[in-house]
């Protein structure tokens, strides 16, 4: 197997998981591709040694964290404006509605519910949607939370309470809805 | 709810929550790059290389050092004129640096050092007027 060859497939076996990484960290998807275009370009750079290592998964979550949490703190104050335009997470294609429908009217209630609780995560604010990401997709500890986005331990919790109560809020409101 | 249960149901749901898919565009976009950029063989480090090379690397390390102690030990004439050469070379740069550069040099330096610290505030002021509102 040629080297592009290697790559391609290196990019099909990761490109969910950092795309995932990124736009739950970002909230948008394009701003989401597109650190996930650098992470790639930055693996590629490194590609004879990053194939080799089994350390792969970790460093791509690493290098995709890093570089969101930069871009958030570089670009996203002169964005702000348009950023309610691509929040909405593309949800199952028709195919796999059908398919839904198919194995019962549960399955579809429940893609609903995943769908709507996937943008009341992307509609948090940046400062508690960031921490509640890393804790609970990126397993990450809240002191290394406060490390990587160099804020305080407490604020970390706090904002970490908050965003989770707009989610029950959210979570309540669908059961109202029902 | 029990904001207990209600706590709990939140954990489970997000957990739940599937992955999100990368845009189908997202793989032509890497490719294209990596067609554009080919990576650069200094970027992939020396325990890397084929192991032809890297023996060949040894190999020419080990001659240079060879060659330098043989040159050190017995200079041939010609390599003592070109450093006889090389001592007036520097003797006329010294008198020129006393002469010419060293009046003006602290005046540059200053003015070097000034213009860069100039330039780090202008820039801290512009990350901090256009991107320190994102974790307020």
């Amino acid at each position: 197997m040629s080297d592009a060859a290697r790559f391609e497939a290196f990019v099909r076996e990761y490109q969910d998981m950092v795309f995932a990484t990124a736009v739950r960290l970002l909230g948008r998807e394009s701003d989401a591709e597109d650190v996930a275009q650098t992470v790639f370009m930055r693996a590629y750079e490194r590609f004879a040694e990053l194939s080799r290592s089994p350390a792969v998964p970790g460093w791509l979550k690493t290098v995709t964290t890093n570089l969101c949490l930069n871009h958030l703190s570089r670009y996203r104050a002169r964005w702000q404006f348009f950023s309610e335009m691509d929040t909405a997470p593309d949800g199952p294609t028709l195919s796999d509605r059908v398919a839904l429908l198919a194995s019962g009217p549960e399955a579809l209630e429940r893609i609903e519910r995943q769908e709507r609780l996937e943008r009341a995560l992307r509609r948090l604010p940046d400062h508690q949607r960031v921490p509640l990401v890393l804790f609970h997709f990126e397993e990450m500890s809240y002191q290394e939370i406060a490390d990587a986005m160099k804020v305080p331990l407490s604020k970390v919790k706090s904002d970490i309470h908050r965003g989770r109560e707009a989610l029950k809020q959210d979570l309540l409101t669908t059961d109202g809805s029902r | 709810m029990d904001p207990v249960d209600l706590d709990d149901r939140l954990d489970r749901e997000l957990k739940a929550l599937p992955r999100p898919r990368a845009p189908r565009t997202l793989l032509p976009r890497v490719l294209e790059m990596t067609v554009a950029q080919p990576p650069h063989a200094a970027a992939s480090g020396w325990s890397t290389w084929p192991l032809a090379w890297r023996l060949a690397s040894i190999v020419a390390l080990l001659v240079v050092i060879g060659g330098g102690y043989v040159m050190a030990s017995a200079p041939p004439a010609r390599l003592s004129n070109a450093a006889e050469r090389a001592g007036e070379v520097a003797t006329v740069a010294r008198v020129f640096w006393d002469v010419m550069a060293q009046p003006v040099a602290t005046y540059l330096f200053v003015l070097g050092i000034s213009l860069a610290l100039a330039c780090a505030l202008a820039w801290a002021a512009l990350e901090a007027a256009l991107g320190g509102a994102s974790h307020r």
